[in-house]
């Protein structure tokens, strides 16, 4: 049996939370929290805890700093409100996944399987994860220009080079859609046309098979729907 | 501005028949969302854009948990604003809270 913990200044949020928590029969809830501070005097009479659901937006005192401040966190739920924090989370190595509210069953069914593989593999057989960067950088004219991963709303392939497209402006680099895919991060960024990658978080909708991120429609091929439905919060 | 409705489809698959959990939690939503309003109100007649944003975040998780997809992007996005000192979307954002508290007068009734 697992242990975990609830962090979350919102009641309607820790209320879901336990329900599911008590729905899932490897799971057991040690404490509901409404802020960081509490958690702290929390670890450290209470070793041997499992998961933490931690919200990122908290009053005071934030999700990010709490976990900046604890020393061997256990595993880490995040739960969110926000979609354009994803990339910021996965600089922990101990979040093993992002929910966005409202948390639906399926999507919370998912996170835990997540939970149990990172538990079944034993610490020494970890690969270490080095911290995914939040920028890349791009070769134009002899230029290395650094782009912010978070402001790039979608790639496209054009012959020998790529489009990068972000908020402000499009960069035109000599590359594939391949080799740049190989650098940035899947959990945030997917292939949803053999010409298009895009950023999970700029997605306004989607329908079909297309995708709108800014005014932009944006093809999602047949084969990599699955990809994209399996990323998102779907309801 | 948002045309679509509030709605109960999250909390009744969330329940899934479990009465007193799903009054439980439209309890907890009407209560929380009457506090937050409050706060976001009186936060904004102070130009307190901190709390301001505190409070439209919190308001947003109970536009989602309402079903209220479109309204969700539109706070969102106000949201995003307020981080740089605008908030051009607060008459759209004071409509959907006007549809939210007319449709939990229609559940307290």
């Amino acid at each position: 049996m697992m242990k975990c913990i609830i962090v979350d200044d919102e009641l309607l949020a820790r209320e879901v939370l336990s329900h599911l928590v008590l729905k899932t029969p490897d799971l057991v809830v040690d404490g509901v929290f409404s802020n960081a501070i509490e958690v702290m005097k929390y670890l450290n009479t209470n070793p041997g805890l499992d998961v933490i659901f931690l919200d990122i937006h908290m009053p005071n005192f934030s999700g990010f700093d709490f976990l900046q401040t604890i020393k061997n966190p256990p595993l880490v739920i995040l739960v969110t409100n926000d979609k354009n924090l994803a990339l910021e989370a996965f600089n922990f190595d101990c979040i093993v996944d992002y929910l966005v509210k409202p948390i639906t069953e399926t999507r919370f069914e998912k996170a835990m399987q997540r939970v149990r593989q990172k538990k079944a593999v034993p610490t020494n057989q970890k690969s270490v994860t080095s911290k995914i960067t939040q920028e890349i950088y791009v070769n134009i004219d002899k230029r290395l220009i650094k782009i912010d991963l978070n402001s790039i709303d979608y790639v496209k392939a054009n012959g020998d080079y790529v489009i990068i497209k972000t908020e402000t402006q499009n960069y035109v680099v000599h590359t594939t859609l391949t080799k740049l895919q190989a650098k940035l991060p899947p959990e945030v960024f997917v292939k949803t046309h053999r010409s298009f990658i895009i950023n999970c978080a700029k997605i306004i909708d989607i329908k079909d098979s297309t995708v709108l991120i800014g005014k932009e429609i944006i093809p999602v091929s047949k084969n990599n729907r699955i990809n994209l439905i399996e990323r998102i919060n779907l309801i | 501005m948002a045309h679509e409705q509030p709605n109960l489809d999250y909390v009744h698959r969330l329940a899934d028949g479990d009465t007193f959990l799903k009054k439980r939690l439209i309890a907890v939503m009407v209560s929380e969302f009457q506090a937050d309003y409050t706060e976001y109100k009186k936060a904004s007649a102070e130009f307190d854009f901190k709390k301001i944003i505190t409070f439209v975040h919190r308001l947003k998780h109970k536009i989602g948990f309402l079903g209220m997809e479109y309204s969700y992007q539109i706070a969102h996005k106000y949201e995003e604003e307020l981080h740089k000192n605008e908030g051009r979307l607060a008459p759209e954002f004071e409509h959907i809270m006007s549809q939210i508290k007319h449709f939990i007068n229609t559940l307290e009734e």
